[in-house]
């Protein structure tokens, strides 16, 4: 009996953990290279090594971005998207706020483009990695998603 | 090395073993998964660490790893309630740390919980007197 309920139990949270990592919500940063081509922030490692990065080394994007979300939950999902640039002086406003309902096995995605004035006035930022002019665009996909890529006014010739 | 001795070493290194494969699993997996995923996952993980402790305590192996006055608390039984003990601590840190959740709920069903377990065991113990 007791040995029953005990494997019982560890299958279930075996199975729970297996159900979760399975089926879940995956979300990308994007940017446009200059062959027009898609490429995908790289989001390894831990956000110090991330930001650590030497950026000028030529892993920046460029202006033109996209969010794109997919629900991999055998249910549907309403999250709250949020694209915002964050600059060191900490000034650009929040372009992207919305909240979006994704059913089962759907992917939306969220274009845009950072304007130009906002690079030109951005004071870059003070790792000292990130020659100006730059910012990092941040995502946040309900509330465990967090995203970030930097951004130059430059476009990239392709993937860094 | 006795019988006795050899026995219970052994016995004790597939203990070590297996709780580590299991801290392992639950360290690599329950960081990934949602906060209410891995509150389940480590209320069963506890619930099944107990139920083995319950089982293996009435088996051949039961008996404490070494001989001798000292490590005579060192059981298996007495390991899997330690580890079930600490699966239930690691838990209530999870939930404790739930954006989800209410602040008062948090709070009051963590009373509601730690207080019913005391009531339990104190009256399983006074029917057992009894």
């Amino acid at each position: 009996m007791a040995l029953g309920a005990s494997i019982a139990c560890a299958a279930l949270a075996v199975a729970l953990v297996g159900v979760d990592l399975a089926y879940n919500i995956e979300a990308k940063l994007e940017y446009r290279a200059k062959d027009g081509s898609w490429v995908t922030m790289d989001q390894s490692g831990s956000e110090d090594d991330w930001y650590a990065r030497p950026v000028a080394a030529g892993s920046c994007g460029g202006p033109e971005w996209r969010l794109v979300v997919h629900n991999g939950q055998p249910w549907s999902q309403t999250l709250d998207v949020q694209v915002t640039y964050d600059r060191y002086d900490n000034s650009a406003p929040s372009p992207f706020r919305e909240s979006w309902n994704l059913p089962s096995g759907a992917s939306r995605s969220h274009e845009f483009t950072i304007p130009a004035a906002t690079f030109t006035s951005s004071t870059g930022t003070d790792d000292g990695k990130t020659p100006p002019p730059s910012l990092w665009v941040t995502a946040q996909v309900g509330r465990d998603i967090h995203l970030s890529g930097c951004a130059t006014a430059k476009v990239p010739e392709a993937a860094a | 090395m006795n019988e006795r001795t050899l026995q219970g070493a052994l016995t004790f290194l597939g203990f070590a073993i297996s709780l580590m494969a299991t801290f392992y699993f639950a360290s690599t997996y329950l960081p990934e998964v949602s906060a209410w995923t891995r509150l389940a996952a480590l209320v069963l993980l506890g619930l099944a660490f107990a139920f083995l402790g319950v089982y293996i305590r009435g088996t051949a192996v039961g008996q404490p790893f070494f001989s001798g006055p000292r490590l005579s608390w060192l059981a298996p039984a007495n390991v899997l309630y330690l580890a079930a003990l600490f699966c239930g601590i690691a838990a209530e840190v999870v939930f404790l740390s739930m954006d989800d959740v209410s602040r008062p709920i948090k709070i009051l069903a963590s009373l509601v919980v730690g207080v019913g377990l005391i009531v339990a065991v104190a009256m399983r113990g006074k029917m057992r007197t009894k």
